[in-house]
């Protein structure tokens, strides 16, 4: 990243509804230089009194040159930035944008060793970056995906974490639900813990990195089990995204 | 104003910091000022949002960095770090 990253006007082409709290934006980004899987970008958006209000989003899309990126946004009940992008914007409409932003929360398909992802509600974003990245460049490195969501239509990317899954190709994703778990659930429930972890993780031995993505209090918990489980500090990178659960 | 109490990582900081800085400073290591942690910037607790952000220690919690973009300006108090130190090459 250089000295000076200007704000750029994004323009949004096409918008998808995910779950009923949570859209995925397309948005076209003319002069955008291409990012990494797990950056993000600021948002800008200057209200007609000349308030500003700054978010960070994660880029949902694959990683590369493509000037068409996706974030995907969830509510947050009185919010500055989230009403406005869910309930407001519509395609043809621009905002302020800058990025790609962060060297610290990123993986690339020339990593070596396997891949161990937790994500909390919409912090699934910048692991699904990492997940499409690693399908497009059609790597094969081991992954292992716990996913925490409140009920099952909370789900963000359920359809295609499902194909992806199919593919055989060393991808693994576990659903746990916290809140409602209906009849016949396959998979596990309950908050993620220690166990949850080891049975459904990679072990410290097997030297995964370990990428953490939630609501802050998900991840300040997720992150304690892990070094209490034996993971090294050096291999955990998380990204918290504020207050409560599933909020952005 | 800080109204944010609970915190993000000091890497979603990396943006506004990018302002001031010709690299990526929240790969820096950064040391506290009050109990000698030494750690990367994007490891620091961000509070704020808007116009200020602190960044503080994850350690002792002290006040490493101060930032304040007015519109006109963008300040930066780093009378909370006692050293801020960069790997120039690898290995």
């Amino acid at each position: 990243m250089n000295g000076l990253l200007p704000w750029l006007l994004a323009t949004a082409s096409q918008l998808h509804e995910e779950t009923a709290d949570v859209k995925t934006i397309t948005f076209d980004v003319p002069g955008w230089r291409g990012h990494l899987a797990g950056q993000h970008v600021d948002i800008r958006v200057t209200a007609e009194d000349g308030y500003v209000a700054q978010r960070s989003y994660s880029v949902a899309s694959s990683a590369g040159p493509d000037p068409r990126i996706q974030l995907t946004v969830e509510r947050v009940e009185d919010g500055e930035v989230s009403p406005f992008l869910l309930d407001e914007l519509r395609v043809g409409d621009s905002i302020e944008l800058r990025g790609p932003i962060g060297g610290y929360f990123i993986w690339s398909p020339g990593t070596a060793g396997p891949l161990m992802l937790i994500a909390g509600g919409s912090g699934i974003a910048p692991l699904m970056s990492m997940l499409r990245t690693r399908a497009t460049a059609s790597s094969r490195a081991p992954v292992r995906l716990l996913y925490s969501s409140r009920s099952e239509r909370r789900i963000i990317y359920r359809r295609e974490l499902d194909r992806l899954q199919g593919a055989g190709d060393g991808f693994v994703v576990t659903h746990t639900l916290t809140r409602e778990v209906p009849g016949g659930w396959m998979g596990e429930r309950g908050r993620i813990g220690r166990a949850m972890l080891t049975q459904r993780g990679f072990a410290p031995s097997e030297r995964p990195h370990v990428f953490v993505c939630g609501p802050t209090p998900f991840v300040d918990v997720i992150a304690d089990h892990l070094v209490a489980i034996g993971h090294a500090g050096s291999s955990i990178r998380t990204e918290r995204f504020g207050p409560t659960g599933e909020s952005k | 104003m800080i109204e944010d109490v609970v915190p993000l990582d000091g890497n979603a900081a990396a943006g506004r910091l990018s302002q001031l800085f010709t690299f990526n400073v929240t790969l820096a290591t950064i040391t506290c000022d009050d109990c000698a942690f030494e750690g990367p910037l994007a490891e620091l607790r961000l509070y704020g949002r808007d116009a200020a952000i602190v960044l503080r220690c994850r350690h002792c919690d002290a006040v490493n960095i101060r930032m304040l973009e007015t519109g006109k300006s963008v300040n930066l108090d780093l009378s909370g770090t006692a050293r801020i130190s960069i790997q120039t090459a690898s290995g």
